[in-house]
C-alpha cells in the first residue's frame, strides 16, 4: 500500500506546515515580494512611488560606498565565521559535563546574549580604550604597543569581530550543546570499550555526529554575519574612516534615514543575492544539500 | 479521529485567555477625540524623565489659559520613524518636538504643514526669535515650524585645572594652545593621563567658521572645505595633536573624562550639564569659543523646535499651542529653564536669567553670530559618509590634511549632487 | 604509585585545568554584567566620576525607584513577558511540527518550500519592515477594521503585532529540522507498521528525542523577543503597550545617556531571560537517554 502511505504522510505534512506556511505568506513574503518591487522604484516611504526601472541598480554599481560597504562586510563575515565556530564549539564541549556547578557556568556563559547593548558596549569601550584600556595594557606587558583599536581604520574592524564574538558566542554554544546532548551515549560506550583515547573519540564520535548542528551553526553565521548591524551601529557608526561601513548599516541609512527606500531594496536584493551564493558554496563545501530530504 | 495537538491546545488557551484580556490584544482604544467642546491635540517628543513632569507643567498651564484645546503629551521614541509610519497610516499626531534639523528632509517631502498662513494671520513677529534657529525649519521660503529651544556648542573647561596652573580661560586659538599644552600631562611611560583640549572631528564646522570658512558654498550646492580654511583647520590640529600632543583619539571612551576631572577643555552643550552639575568635586566653567587666527568667530547652534503633520485634522488648535509657547516672553523662559537649554525668543533670553548666567551667559552671547547645520538634501550623508570619515583618517595618522579633504570634497560634491533627486 | 592514585592525579589536575579555562571564559562574560550591577547602585554624579570603580562609594536605590517612577516598567515587563511566552510557544510547537515534516516526511514541493523558507531569513529585515508595518494596519476585522482592511488600525498597536511576524520563524523550522534530522527512521517504520497516525508518530516517538533542542529553541526564541527593539518600537505607540527594551530607551537621551536607572531597568529586565535559562537548562542537562536501535 505504498501509494496511501505516502498519500497519509503528504496529508499529515501539509497539516503540520499548514500554520508555518500560512504566516510566511502573510507577513514574510508578501513584504519581500514588495520589497523586491519598490528597489524599480523611488519609493521613499511617505509618498507614492514612480517606476524608475533598473536605475537604482546602476546607481549602485557606481556608489563607492556600497562598494566600500560590501568590502567591509565580507572581510567582517571572513574574520568572524572561524572563531564564532571555534568558540561556540569549544565552550559547548567545555560544558558538556557533569560536573559542580556546571549549570551556574552555563548561565555565565550565556550572559552575553542576554547583556543590554549599552552595558557591552560601554564595557568594549573601556577595553578597547588606547590609552588605559585593559587589551592595550595587556599588550603592554608583553612590550606589545597596541593600535587605537576603534579609532585605527585598520583594526576597528578586527575590534568588532572580538565583540561580537564575545557577544554571540553563547546562543550558538547552545545550539551545539543541544547537539552533543544528542549524541547516544552507547556510541561512546562503544568507542571506550574498543579502547579510544579522549581525542580519539572526540574525532571519530563527536564531530560526525555534529556534523548537521556544525552545518546549522555555519549557515546562521554566514547569514548574520553577512547582515551585521547592531555592532557596527552601537560601537562605530560605521568608522573610523568608514572603516566599519557594513552593507546593512548603509541599507539602514539610506532607506529609514535619507529615505531612499527604493534604493534601499535594490541594495537589499543585492544583498541577499550575495548571502545566497555563499550559502549555497557552504553547503557544497561542506557536502550537505540545504533542503535535502532526509536519506532513511 | 484526530486528536487535537496538545501544544496547539495550550496555545490556543493561552491565546483565549490572553484574548480575554481584552484592551491588549488589539482592542479597541480611544485615541481620537471624545465628543467634548475642547479639542484634544496629541504632541510627540522624546523628552522623558523629570522633564516631563515640569512639560506636563506648561501644558497644563496652557490648558487652564482658555476653554477650546486641550494638548496632552505622549513619550515617543524615535519620533522621525514613527512620524514615517503614521504618515503612512494617515496616524499622525498633532504637534511634534523634535531636533529642528529633521525639518528640511519631512518638509521637502510634504509631510509637515506650512506655516506662513498661520503667522501672517496672526502677526507673529519673526524677528523676535534668533534668525539661525528660525530659518533653520524654514524651506524653499516657507516656515514649516517654530524653534522652541536652543543650543550652542561652547567651550567647557575645568576650573580647578586652570586655576591650579595660574590660567584664564582662552579667547582664541593661540591662548588655547598655550593654555592646552600647559595643562597636558604624560606619566612616565609616556601615556596620555590628562588631556589639555579634546579634537572631535564632529566638531568642525566650529572650528572651520573660526577660520573664516564654511563647509558649503553659498547655495549649499558644491562643498567649500577643500579650501586654505579648511586646511587651517587641519594643520592646526596637527599641530595639537601631534607637536604638541595634548590629546590622543580615544581618549577616555567608555567613560566620560570632563566629569572625571581628565580634560582641561572640550567643546560640549547642555545636554552633559546636569550630569556634569552632580558630580561631586567636578568645577567647571563656560567661555564662548575661542576666536580664529584672523579674528572670526564660530559656532554651531541647534536645538528643538515644533512642527505640524500635514495629516493632523487639528492644525488651527496645534497652532494655537505653538505660538503660545514660542512666541511669549513668559512661557519660553519657562520651557527653557526646564530643560537647560537658552529660548529661541531674543527677549526670553535676554532676560538676566540666562544672560547674566556664568553658563547661559556665554551661550546666549554665541547665538548671534551661530550658524546652523546646513539643510540642504544630502547634508547629513555628506557629513556622515564622506567629511567626518576623512577627518577621522587625518586625525589617526593615515592621510595627509590634502589628500582627507580633497577626497572628502570630491565624495561630498557627488553626493550632494544626488542629494535631492532619489 | 598505583594506577588508582595515577588516576585520581590525573582527574584531579583534568579537574583542575577544566576550572581554570571555565574560570577564565566566565570572567569575560560576567564582567559587563557586573558593571551593570554594580552602577545600577551607584548615584548618578558618582557614576560620571568613577564609572569603572567596582564598588560604589554610596550604595543607593534611588536609581531602581526612578525606573518605576519614570516608565510604567512594570507593565513593560508584564508586555514583554507576554509577547516572549507566545512567541516561545508558537515557534517551538508549530516549529517543532514544520521541522518534523521537512526532516522525515515526503511531500511533494517539500524542497522548494524549505528553500523559500531559509531565503527569507537572507533579506534584511528593513526593507520589509514597512511593507509588514502596511500588511499589519491592513489587516481586515482585526482593531476596528471592515473586511477590505480600511477603517482601524488593524494589528498596528497591539502585542499581535509584535509576536506574528515571527510567530513560526525561518530559524525555528530549520533548527528543528536539523535535530530531526539526526534521528533514524527505523522508528518511524516499526511504528507506521503498527498502524500509528503520522502525527501519533511526531508527538511520541520522535518529538520526546528533541526535548534538549526544544529547550535551546525555547531559550533562544525567549531571548530574541525579549531583546527585540526596532520592530515593537515601529508597531506599538500606547504607553501601556510598551515592551521593556523601549521602557529603557527612554534613558538613552540624544547625546547623553542616564546611566544609573538604564543599568537600573536592565538588571531588572535581564532577570527574567536568566530564569527563563535556568529552567530550560534542566531539560539540557537531563537530556533524554537515547536508548538507541541495535539493528
Amino acid at each position: 500500500m505504498i501509494g496511501g502511505l505516502d498519500r497519509k504522510q503528504q496529508r499529515a505534512a501539509y497539516l503540520f506546515i499548514a500554520v508555518p506556511v500560512g504566516l510566511l505568506i502573510l507577513f514574510t513574503l508578501a513584504p519581500v515580494v514588495y520589497a523586491i518591487f519598490t528597489s524599480f522604484t523611488n519609493y521613499d516611504i511617505i509618498n507614492p512611488s514612480k517606476w524608475v526601472g533598473l536605475s537604482n541598480y546602476t546607481k549602485m554599481w557606481k556608489d563607492p560606498f556600497f562598494r566600500l560597504a560590501l568590502k567591509n562586510t565580507l572581510v567582517y563575515t571572513a574574520l568572524y565565521i572561524p572563531p564564532g565556530l571555534l568558540v561556540a564549539l569549544g565552550t559547548a564541549l567545555l560544558l558538556n559535563r557533569k560536573r559542580h556547578f556546571v549549570s551556574t557556568f552555563r548561565v555565565f556563559f550565556y550572559l552575553p546574549v542576554v547583556a543590554s547593548t549599552v552595558a557591552s558596549a560601554t564595557i568594549w569601550y573601556w577595553l578597547l580604550n588606547p590609552q588605559e584600556g585593559l587589551l592595550n595594557t595587556v599588550l603592554r606587558w608583553f612590550g606589545v604597543n597596541g593600535p587605537a583599536w576603534l579609532y585605527d581604520p585598520n583594526w576597528a574592524m578586527v575590534a568588532i569581530v572580538i565583540m561580537s564574538v564575545w557577544a554571540g558566542f553563547g546562543t550558538n554554544m547552545l545550539i551545539m550543546l543541544g547537539g552533543l546532548q544528542s549524541i547516544p551515549r552507547e556510541l561512546y560506550e562503544a568507542a571506550r570499550i574498543d579502547g579510544a583515547s579522549r581525542y580519539q573519540s572526540l574525532r571519530h564520535v563527536t564531530v560526525p555526529g555534529l556534523q548537521r548542528p556544525i552545518f546549522l551553526v555555519t549557515a546562521l553565521l554566514i547569514i548574520g554575519a553577512l547582515q551585521v548591524f547592531d555592532q557596527a551601529y552601537i560601537l562605530t557608526q560605521g568608522g573610523p574612516g568608514n572603516a566599519t561601513l557594513t552593507i546593512v548599516y548603509y541599507i539602514y541609512n539610506d532607506g529609514f534615514l535619507d529615505l531612499h527606500m527604493g534604493y534601499a531594496s535594490a541594495m537589499s536584493v543585492v544583498l541577499f543575492l550575495i548571502i545566497l551564493v555563499i550559502s549555497l558554496a557552504n553547503s557544497k563545501i561542506t557536502n550537505r544539500d540545504l533542503t535535502a530530504a532526509h536519506k532513511p | 479521529m484526530r486528536r487535537l495537538r496538545t501544544s496547539r491546545i495550550v496555545a490556543l488557551v493561552v491565546a483565549g485567555a490572553l484574548a480575554g484580556t481584552g484592551t491588549i490584544w488589539g482592542g479597541v482604544s480611544a485615541s481620537a477625540s471624545t465628543a467634548s467642546s475642547r479639542t484634544n491635540i496629541v504632541m510627540w517628543g522624546s523628552w522623558s524623565g523629570g522633564q516631563i513632569t515640569q512639560l506636563n507643567q506648561e501644558l497644563s498651564a496652557f490648558n487652564k489659559s482658555q476653554s477650546k484645546i486641550t494638548v496632552s503629551y505622549q513619550l515617543v521614541q524615535d519620533a522621525e520613524t514613527k512620524l514615517l509610519t503614521a504618515t503612512v497610516t494617515g496616524q499622525a499626531p498633532d504637534i511634534v518636538l523634535w531636533d529642528r534639523n529633521l525639518t528640511a528632509k519631512f518638509a521637502s517631502r510634504d509631510v509637515l504643514a506650512p506655516l506662513n498662513s498661520f503667522i501672517k494671520a496672526d502677526n507673529v513677529d519673526l524677528s523676535r526669535f534668533y534668525q539661525a534657529p528660525l530659518n533653520e525649519m524654514k524651506i524653499n521660503g516657507t516656515q514649516y515650524g517654530l524653534p522652541l529651544i536652543t543650543d550652542v556648542r561652547v567651550l567647557f573647561y575645568n576650573k580647578k585645572l586652570f586655576a591650579a596652573a595660574g590660567l584664564q580661560p582662552p579667547t582664541n586659538w593661540s591662548q588655547l594652545e598655550s593654555d592646552a599644552k600647559a595643562l597636558t600631562v604624560h606619566n612616565s611611560a609616556g601615556q596620555l593621563t590628562q588631556a589639555g583640549m579634546v579634537i572631535d572631528p564632529g566638531t568642525f564646522t566650529t572650528w572651520i567658521q573660526q577660520a573664516c570658512g564654511w563647509v558649503l558654498n553659498a547655495n549649499g550646492t558644491k562643498t567649500a572645505f577643500n579650501s586654505p580654511a579648511g586646511e587651517t583647520v587641519l594643520s592646526f590640529w596637527n599641530k595639537l595633536m601631534n607637536v604638541d600632543k595634548v590629546y590622543q583619539m580615544g581618549f577616555g571612551q567608555g567613560s566620560n573624562p570632563f566629569a572625571e576631572g581628565k580634560v582641561a577643555m572640550q567643546y560640549d552643550g547642555p545636554w552633559d550639564v546636569q550630569g556634569y552639575n552632580e558630580v561631586p568635586g567636578l568645577s567647571y566653567g563656560v567661555v564662548q569659543a575661542p576666536v580664529g587666527p584672523t579674528g572670526c568667530k564660530g559656532a554651531i547652534t541647534g536645538g528643538f523646535g515644533l512642527v505640524i503633520p500635514k495629516a493632523s485634522p487639528h492644525a488651527a488648535a496645534a497652532w494655537q499651542f505653538i505660538k503660545w509657547i514660542t512666541t511669549n516672553t513668559a512661557n519660553q523662559v519657562a520651557m527653557a529653564k526646564i530643560t537647560g537649554w537658552v529660548p529661541a525668543l531674543q527677549a526670553a533670553a535676554d532676560t538676566p536669567y540666562f544672560s547674566q548666567n556664568p553658563y547661559f551667559g556665554p551661550i546666549v552671547k554665541a547665538i548671534a553670530y551661530a550658524r546652523t547645520r546646513p539643510t540642504v538634501a544630502g547634508y547629513a550623508d555628506l557629513e556622515q559618509l564622506a567629511l567626518t570619515p576623512q577627518l577621522q583618517n587625518f586625525l589617526a595618522g593615515k592621510e595627509s590634511a590634502k589628500t582627507a579633504l580633497s577626497v572628502a570634497a570630491n565624495q561630498g560634491n557627488q553626493i550632494l549632487a544626488q542629494g535631492g533627486a532619489s | 604509585m598505583t594506577t588508582a592514585t595515577l588516576h585520581k592525579a590525573a582527574n584531579a589536575g583534568k579537574s583542575a585545568a577544566w576550572y581554570v579555562m571555565v574560570l577564565f571564559v566566565s570572567v569575560l562574560t560576567v564582567v559587563p554584567f557586573l558593571w551593570t550591577l554594580t552602577t545600577s547602585f551607584k548615584s548618578p554624579g558618582a557614576i560620571l566620576q568613577d564609572p569603572l570603580h567596582v564598588l560604589p562609594l554610596h550604595f543607593t536605590w534611588s536609581n531602581y525607584s526612578d525606573v518605576f517612577s519614570t516608565v510604567p516598567f512594570g507593565r513593560d515587563i508584564l508586555n514583554s513577558l507576554i509577547i516572549a511566552v507566545v512567541g516561545v510557544l508558537t515557534n517551538c510547537s508549530f516549529g517543532a511540527l514544520a521541522g518534523y515534516a521537512f526532516a522525515r516526511l515526503k511531500f511533494f514541493l517539500k524542497g522548494p518550500t524549505f528553500a523559500i523558507f531559509l531565503a527569507t531569513m537572507m533579506i534584511p529585515n528593513i526593507v520589509t519592515m514597512v511593507p509588514t508595518f502596511i500588511i499589519l494596519h491592513a489587516f481586515p476585522l482585526v482593531g476596528g477594521n471592515n473586511i477590505f482592511g480600511h477603517g482601524g488600525r488593524g494589528f498596528i498597536d497591539s502585542l499581535w503585532g509584535v509576536v506574528l511576524p515571527g510567530a513560526v520563524g525561518a530559524f525555528a523550522i530549520f533548527m528543528m529540522r536539523q535535530f530531526f534530522g539526526m534521528l533514524p527512521s527505523v522508528l518511524a517504520d516499526a511504528a507506521r507498521v503498527d498502524g500509528a497516525s503520522e502525527f501519533r508518530i511526531f508527538r511520541s516517538v520522535y518529538l520526546p528525542l528533541v526535548w534538549p533542542a526544544l529547550a535551546v529553541l525555547a531559550i533562544i526564541t525567549f531571548q530574541a523577543y525579549w531583546n527585540s527593539f526596532l520592530w515593537p518600537l515601529i508597531v506599538l505607540n500606547s504607553p501601556n503597550k510598551q515592551t521593556v527594551q523601549l521602557g529603557l530607551a527612554t534613558f538613552k537621551y540624544t547625546y547623553s545617556t542616564n546611566y544609573g536607572p538604564l543599568m537600573a531597568g536592565t538588571i531588572l529586565a535581564t532577570i527574567p531571560v536568566i530564569l527563563i535559562f535556568i529552567l530550560a537548562q534542566k531539560r539540557i542537562i537531563e537530556g533524554v537517554a537515547f536508548t538507541g536501535i541495535t539493528s
